[in-house]
């Protein structure tokens, strides 16, 4: 007659026993952030005119003719700098 | 049955204290705002194999102070400039029989990171690492572009940062190092609704601006003809008072210099370094008159 009650204590403490187990792998799991990269840049060839720095905002362009994969910006308006106004002003 | 009540005890003792540890990374703004820049790099985590030795060189160059995270197997610091975060130093060993460097990621603003996903294969991205969620910080994931350049995208629970000029130590710029710069702009313009603008260059190359907001969050630039080695990457700078100066810095702590410092497009020198584990970064200079017109 005691069967039936130790059968449901044995399931009830193995399913504490899995929420704990499941509770210890969610909170403590790891940190979805951070990459190596393949070792596959040398940066031999960045000469005097290789420009890779934001315009200082306002700079007309010149036009170009050739097709884009993207959408461009009509040359009428001016290249965009980086935000310059001061925290806390 | 007194065995399993004793394994369950010590579970109970050793796991609950576990369990009840958060990877409690903090907003990215204190008090939260309901700003959002689409498009904006907001965040930059390092992975590093020497946790120590990224914090004592980060710390000399820029003057950062670092909380550490550790839950489980994960030990992550959090840097601070001036009691703003301003990255993450993720320690994780290098993987072995792999040419792999560490690497400094940038995670770029989105206001869904689950349609961004969606949207990057769409578009002949892949995804490295599916979405998470934090609590205080959001919701993000690493994808990688159709030419293998990773990034990260981040909806930050408490908002993002304003459009401030950074100062001297916080990062103030992101560029694209690509094969075929004009349909990388197109895969992050679908993505991220960037506006591109081309820009003149002396050497032949292509280079584009990315803007959101009426305001430069990035360049793509075309691999430089003649390295030897090309592998697109992003690679993201720290603003500087003196390039020269901060180059000299980055040797001294153990550090290489990549790029001696030159005049770029701004006016200004910049700078690309590596870290003593190898990181690449860039430095720039940005002086508080740089900027002709304040966009609106």
């Amino acid at each position: 007659m005691k069967i039936v009650p130790q059968g449901w204590r044995v399931s009830a403490l193995g399913l504490l026993l899995l929420t704990v187990l499941c509770a210890c792998t969610v909170t403590g799991g790891g940190y979805v952030g951070g990459v190596y990269e393949p070792s596959g840049s040398d940066y031999g060839g960045w000469g005097p005119g290789y420009h890779v720095a934001p315009a200082r905002g306002g700079e007309r362009r010149g036009e170009r003719s050739s097709p884009h994969a993207y959408r461009p910006q009509p040359y009428s308006r001016p290249t965009p700098s980086i935000p310059t106004r001061q925290r806390g002003r | 049955m007194k065995s399993l009540t004793a394994l369950l005890g010590v579970l109970l003792t050793c796991g609950v204290p576990a369990a009840a540890q958060k990877f409690d990374l903090p907003p990215l703004v204190e008090p939260g705002n309901a700003e959002h820049h689409v498009g904006k790099v907001i965040w930059l985590d390092l992975v590093t194999p020497n946790l120590a030795s990224a914090k004592q060189f980060y710390s000399g160059l820029f003057g950062w102070t670092f909380r550490d995270i550790n839950v489980g197997r994960t030990d992550y610091a959090v840097a601070y400039l001036d009691g703003r975060p301003v990255g993450g130093l993720l320690h994780r060993p290098e993987p072995t029989g792999e040419q792999r460097r560490p690497a400094w990621l940038a995670f770029v603003a989105v206001r869904d990171v689950d349609v961004a996903r969606r949207t990057a294969l769409e578009h002949g991205g892949k995804v490295v690492s599916e979405p998470k969620s934090y609590p205080h910080r959001g919701r993000q994931a690493i994808l990688a572009d159709p030419e293998g350049a990773v990034f990260a995208v981040l909806a930050s629970s408490s908002g993002d940062p304003g459009d401030f000029l950074v100062a001297p130590g916080e990062w103030i710029w992101s560029s694209l190092l690509a094969e075929d710069p004009d349909k990388s702009a197109a895969f992050y313009q679908a993505l991220f609704g960037y506006d591109v603008f081309d820009v003149p260059s002396d050497d032949g190359l292509d280079h584009v601006i990315l803007s959101t907001d009426d305001y430069a969050r990035a360049s793509v630039n075309a691999l430089p003809s003649h390295s030897s080695r090309r592998h697109p990457h992003w690679l993201n700078f720290v603003r500087v008072v003196d390039a020269v100066d901060a180059a000299a810095r980055v040797v001294a702590l153990g550090g290489r210099v990549l790029v001696e410092p030159h005049v770029d497009r701004h006016g200004g020198k910049l700078a690309i370094v590596a870290d003593p584990t190898g990181a690449p970064f860039g430095l720039m200079e940005w002086s508080d008159t740089d900027s002709r017109r304040e966009p609106k």
